[in-house]
């Protein structure tokens, strides 16, 4: 499987993402200048994290003019499997790929901690190889992972089943405490509706090996090779 | 004085000198005389003045006074500290780079060298918090990378005034409240001992010929009955009676000289009588001497033995002859005054010691069981923090952390470890060190240098603005009540900024032609244009016509001062710009030749096309005045005492107030009923897991991103070093900062060299071998002697530690005037001296760290290393009991580097599941810390069985003082010696047994984890037990209730 990852002026995630999908996953990965829109014939496109062009205004709401946020999104709307990681979930927000908003945490500060995610579907070519219910143990480190929706769309994520993961405690009880920043229902990462496209605030790509705290977020990639090998994304 | 600088006067512009600093008068000016406020606006004093005078062969201008006062301020000349650094060992087989450069670099084998350096941003993060904080960070990331290394892990050492309010207790003549009978028995005070008569040297020649006598006690346990300090007191005592009833006519015996020893009193004797005495009456005269002191001192000891224990003359000794070995190894386990020091000395050097006296001792079979307390000592002055001060702290605490993740977690650099500490006396001055580790290939190593005269200097980042001027003079002075109007002397950062410089200089090193990288940091363009030509020995032209501004109308005065962040200056070959301004260009980052190199040591500054100063580069790099300032000892450091059962009895009052009764009662209860006892020492735990200082300081490093890089394998948490994984070479870095401030203020050349070996603590518990360190030494006004001695005491210590552990010093910066105004008063008050150690080791391997805390049940759990049961220096004592005041016991490096063998090899051996250092809050914080299923253990197991050591050095309870409550205390909450608590699998235990005696490495049996609580007993005796969860999460709310 090839890789893009997309690197913007501040993006400071695109060394874990490049170091997941080479040395981790075994996958050919190469980096994608922001001022590049040729992603190299890429069958999995990331957006990982930091703080794109110091995200001074609104998060990602400079990167999405980026030359390179046209490539992706012509990659998304076509099928194209594509992972916005933290700032790259808030990107694909503003650039529109993906529905809501993310707020400041309800903390009003920044937060790193481990968090455990509860797996909200099966369907998906991010989680098909896990279980409904599977509780991930990942980190998450961001200042606006406050994920919104107004009550219209929040059904319809949840009738379409486009919520992936979703907040929850070490026995993958989804309560108030578990919430690390106020997103709404626990949610922590969404699908597009061709279910191709994953945003999500928490890092996969930094939970990979076990020696560094978790290899559980190994099972998002696991699941993308599994797809790819599958159908052929 | 350098205060006058914050006389508002000088910064409202209403003198017409001071009025110049905004640009009214040209800067071609000269003023004549220049004047004190304008002196004192530059930070110079009139004789520096005088002396540029001299050099310059003219008078300055303003725009060179200005580079002058910069280049010679303390942050950028080390006028004060320099001739102390230089006693550092700065070079090991290791160091690639020390001192000198933006940062040190040491080698890590192979291709690769890891690059460090610590910096302090108190003075900007106490009137500008966020921003203060946030610059102090990005300037030392910047100092990294300046070096072509890639950052990888940031580290803070951080320290505020409490954030409660606390009431500041002692400093008066009155003694605190002494419990029980105190005061109606109270021997005399230590000091009487220097008024002996042991004063001169003892004429062992002269005739009748002095006797010598030795009076040997032991108890039956063997231990050495006058360590305790009420039996050696009444000794001394008894000794002074008997010397003052000779001089009276009353005896027959001269007392000549005396010391007291842990198990025996040597006395040197001469007849006084009569010519002519015989032998056999001068034997009954000293017979009788012997016969006065055992018949005084049978009672004192009497009351310190414990059930079970006799007294007798050792009979060992009686066997051998009395050698000065055995001297040598008891005079190194007590304390003693001068004088006996002497005395010692000479009676180990007197020829006849061989045939010293003997006398036997019986003791009566019972004694009268009178309980004795030691009075306390006057308490010395512990300052308090007010309400507002407080609030003050608790909004500096929350505006530094927010202002570090604020950088940190921006350009993508983790934020590791560090360490979180609070005092009274960093209200109002908190300390704020920010430490950056780097990778780097050898071969891309940059320098700081300006070398090839005609090269250009380009200067590349961000615009230069009026934030910053002066920012290295407002360092070098102490805070004053109206700092905040300094605040435009804070600089303002932008990560995102620096994150692209970062990108763009790891870049460029690659690239042809690169000559040289400098940071601008303090006094920006002045410090890194002067300092990279001295370094090549050249000179630079700057035309400051090419500096891209920020604000118009800046004076050349304003750009030379300027410390507007996230700017560099690059030194490139002439003819081979074009591609580094690519580089430039393509992160978006500003890059133009604003300077040329010199063939001649020059620095020539155009403005507007006129030259505004022109000054040889040598003096301003290297003239800066020496200062030998005087230093003295306080008269408190002179007179210092070891804490005695009665401070420590007051102390625990301060700490309990009613509780204490309880406790007592419940002990009791314990000893007699021979029930459970419960949880006697419980309260104490909690008080101490509950500390700021020791609870958990998730609330703070929540807020850092610490695992982006994907290195972190150990983050932040317990006070152990964190571990960064070296992708490039699959090694680890072990990374830690210490600064024990309360271990320094009580002496400063302990407490120094207690900073290297913390730090080396915390690295060698995570399995990784130190390497190297940097520092930062925080200090008060170096023109207090006592504060001067402080730091040239520190860093002597340091510099002795870095030695014995051969652990070179690569760098590092001083902060000197940290004092902040008492409230309410004329006075400042200095912070604890503060020399905070950042060290670096590294894991051959990242997967054989150790971690510091495990939820195993069944382990075995052991200390390693040994104490002197002294609970001097401890947080119990001079936090929580408010005792500043005490006196430390002195490393025992000997030991240090045997567990540091012995670890490295149990380390590689993978005998160890868990290691955590034992320091603030003692073995029981340790414990609860460690053992997160809990443990059961025995402090004073009565089969002993420690391994690598004999004797007393292998029990974890001591005899230190005569209250066994005391003795008991010491060994949960003492922090003296280095030591460790080592889980290891019951199955290893032979293993580490026999490396243990193979290193001499005292390892000492403990008990288990598991069983879901903290219990912690003295054989019999229930000292603590308690749900290990419950105490856990005590630990990890403490700091968070303060803050919510």
């Amino acid at each position: 499987m090839k890789v893009a990852v997309i690197i913007f002026p501040g993006t400071n995630r695109d060394h874990d993402a490049l170091y997941m999908a080479q040395n981790v996953m075994g996958w050919e990965a190469v980096p994608v200048w922001h001022e590049s829109s040729n992603l190299g014939g890429a069958d999995l496109v990331i957006l990982p994290g930091g703080f794109a062009y110091g995200d001074y205004l609104r998060t990602g709401a400079v990167a999405r003019f980026a030359p390179a946020m046209d490539a992706v999104a012509k990659h998304a709307k076509s099928g194209g499997l594509t992972l916005g990681i933290c700032n790259g979930f808030q990107i694909l927000v503003e650039a529109g790929l993906l529905p809501g908003a993310l707020l400041r945490n309800n903390s009003l500060q920044f937060r790193c901690d481990w968090t455990h995610l509860k797996v909200q579907t099966e369907n998906s070519p991010f989680t098909r190889e896990m279980a409904i219910g599977d509780v991930l143990r990942v980190p998450l480190a961001h200042g606006d992972g406050n994920y919104f929706a107004p009550p219209e769309l929040l059904k319809k994520l949840n009738d379409e089943r486009r919520v992936a993961f979703r907040y929850c405690d070490e026995q993958g009880r989804i309560t108030p405490a578990a919430n690390p920043n106020g997103s709404v229902e626990n949610i922590a990462g969404i699908l597009s509706e061709g279910r191709n496209v994953l945003g999500l605030m928490p890092h996969p790509e930094n939970a990979v090996e076990d020696l560094l705290g978790s290899a559980d977020g190994k099972r998002i990639f696991d699941s993308l090779a599994a797809a790819y090998a599958d159908v052929g994304w | 004085m350098a205060q006058d600088t914050e006389n508002p006067k000088a910064t409202t512009g209403a003198a017409p000198e001071a009025g110049a600093q905004a640009g009214r008068l040209p800067d071609t000016y000269i003023p004549d005389p220049p004047g004190p406020e304008l002196l004192a606006k530059v930070g110079l004093t009139q004789a520096e003045y005088d002396n540029i005078v001299t050099i310059l062969r003219r008078k300055p201008n303003l725009v060179e006074l200005g580079i002058f006062g910069a280049m010679w301020s303390e942050h950028c000349s080390y006028k004060t500290s320099r001739r102390h650094l230089k006693k550092f060992p700065v070079t090991g087989k290791y160091v690639l780079q020390g001192p000198g450069e933006n940062a040190g670099v040491m080698d890590l084998g192979g291709d690769y060298a890891v690059v460090f350096k610590i910096e302090s941003h108190n003075h900007p993060s106490a009137v500008e918090p966020f921003q203060g904080a946030a610059t102090g960070v990005g300037g030392i990331i910047r100092d990294i990378f300046a070096m072509g290394a890639r950052p990888i892990a940031l580290l803070n050492s951080l320290r505020f005034g409490n954030l409660t309010e606390l009431a500041p207790v002692g400093g008066e003549e009155e003694h605190s409240e002494a419990p029980e009978e105190a005061g109606a028995d109270a021997p005399a005070e230590a000091g009487a001992e220097e008024e002996t008569p042991a004063g001169g040297q003892i004429d062992w020649n002269a005739a009748p010929a002095p006797y010598v006598v030795v009076v040997n006690w032991m108890t039956n346990a063997r231990r050495p009955i006058f360590e305790r300090q009420n039996v050696a007191r009444q000794a001394v005592e008894v000794i002074r009676q008997i010397h003052d009833d000779a001089h009276s006519g009353m005896g027959g015996a001269e007392v000549l000289g005396y010391c007291v020893v842990p198990d025996s009193i040597l006395l040197a004797l001469r007849v006084h009588s009569a010519e002519g005495v015989n032998k056999e009456e001068a034997d009954a005269a000293v017979a009788e001497v012997v016969a006065v002191i055992k018949a005084q001192l049978a009672p004192v000891a009497a009351e310190v033995l414990r059930r079970g224990e006799q007294l007798f003359e050792t009979g060992y000794r009686s066997q051998r002859k009395f050698d000065s070995r055995e001297l040598a190894e008891a005079i190194k386990r007590i304390e003693f005054t001068p004088v006996q020091r002497a005395l010692v000395q000479q009676v180990k050097d007197w020829p006849f010691v061989s045939s010293v006296w003997r006398f036997g001792v019986c003791w009566p079979d019972s004694v009268p069981a009178t309980r004795r307390v030691e009075k306390a000592g006057p308490l010395p002055y512990s300052p308090g923090v007010t309400a507002e001060q407080a609030a003050r702290n608790r909004f500096l605490l929350g505006g530094v952390v927010s202002g570090i993740a604020h950088y940190g977690n921006c350009i993508g650099i983790p934020t590791v470890g560090g360490e979180v500490v609070f005092d009274p006396s960093y209200s109002g001055n908190p300390l704020v060190n920010a430490m950056c580790v780097g990778i780097v290939h050898k071969k891309n190593i940059i320098k700081a240098i300006a070398d090839g005269p005609g090269n250009h200097a380009l200067i590349v980042g961000a615009k230069t603005g009026r934030d910053g001027v002066q920012g290295a003079t407002f360092a070098s002075v102490e805070l004053a009540a109206d700092s905040g109007k300094d605040r435009p002397a804070v600089q303002v950062g932008d990560p995102f900024m620096e994150k692209l410089l970062l990108e763009a200089t790891l870049e460029i090193q690659k690239l042809p032609g690169l000559v040289g990288v400098q940071d601008f940091g303090a006094a920006g363009l002045t410090c890194s244009s002067v300092e990279m030509a001295a370094r090549a020995g050249t000179g630079m032209r700057l035309d400051l016509d090419a500096v891209p501004q920020r604000a118009s109308d800046l004076s050349a005065y304003e750009m030379m001062l300027s410390e507007s962040q996230e700017r560099m200056m690059v030194v490139v070959d002439r003819g081979l710009e074009e591609p580094f301004l690519e580089v430039f260009r393509k992160w978006g980052l500003t890059a133009v030749p604003c300077g040329q190199v010199l063939d001649i040591g020059r620095l020539i500054v155009i403005h507007e096309g006129e030259e505004v100063a022109k000054l040889p580069n040598a003096p301003l790099a290297e003239g800066a005045p020496d200062y030998d300032r005087p230093f003295e000892a306080p008269a408190w450091y002179r007179d210092r005492k070891p804490a005695t059962d009665g401070d420590i009895a007051a102390a625990l009052q301060r700490i309990l107030g009613g509780q204490e009764d309880a406790q007592e009662d419940a002990q009791e209860g314990g000893q007699e009923g021979g029930q459970e006892a419960g949880d006697v020492f419980g309260p104490l735990l909690r008080r101490l897991l509950e500390h700021p200082s020791i609870a958990s300081k998730y609330p703070v490093y929540q807020q850092y991103d610490y695992l982006v890089r994907a290195n972190t394998v150990q983050g932040p948490g317990l006070t152990d070093a964190a571990v960064v994984r070296v992708k490039e070479t699959g090694q680890g870095l072990a990374v830690s900062c210490d600064g024990p401030g309360r271990h320094a203020y009580l002496d400063p050349r302990l407490g120094g060299a207690r900073a290297v070996l913390e730090s080396a603590r915390n690295v060698l518990a995570v399995g990784a071998r130190p390497l190297g360190i940097t520092n930062n030494l925080n200090f008060g006004n170096p023109e207090k002697p006592d504060r001067m001695w402080q730091l040239v005491e520190a860093i002597e210590g340091m510099a002795e530690a870095c030695r014995e552990l051969e652990t070179p010093v690569t760098g590092g910066n001083v902060s000197l005037y940290n004092e902040s105004r008492l409230p309410g008063s004329e006075g400042t008050l200095a912070i604890l001296p503060t020399p905070t150690v950042g060290m670096v080791g590294v894991l051959d391997k990242y997967q054989n760290l150790i971690r510091n805390c495990t939820e195993r049940e069944g382990l075995e759990l052991f200390v390693l290393g040994s104490t002197d049961g002294r609970l001097d220096g401890s947080l119990l004592l001079f936090d929580l009991g408010r005792l500043r005041a005490g006196e430390l016991g002195a490393h025992n490096y000997v030991e240090f580097r045997a567990c540091d063998r012995f670890l490295s090899s149990a380390g590689s051996e993978g005998a160890i599941v868990a290691c955590h250092d034992i320091s603030d809050g003692g073995l029981a914080v340790a414990l609860t810390e460690l053992c997160l299923s809990g443990c059961n253990v025995d402090v004073a197991p009565q089969s002993g069985g420690a391994f690598g050591v004999s004797g007393r050095s292998g029990r974890l309870t001591q005899d230190r003082y005569d209250s066994e409550e005391h003795n008991l205390l010491a060994a949960l909450f003492g922090e003296e010696g280095h030591r460790w608590l080592v889980a290891v699998p019951a199955e290893k235990k032979g293993w580490l047994r026999t490396a243990a005696m193979h290193y001499s490495a005292p390892l000492i049996p403990l008990g288990r984890s598991g069983g879901g609580r903290i219990v912690i007993r003295s054989g019999e005796q229930t000292l603590i037990d308690a749900p290990a969860g419950e105490l856990q999460s005590l630990h990890r709310e403490g700091l968070a209730k303060l803050l919510a």
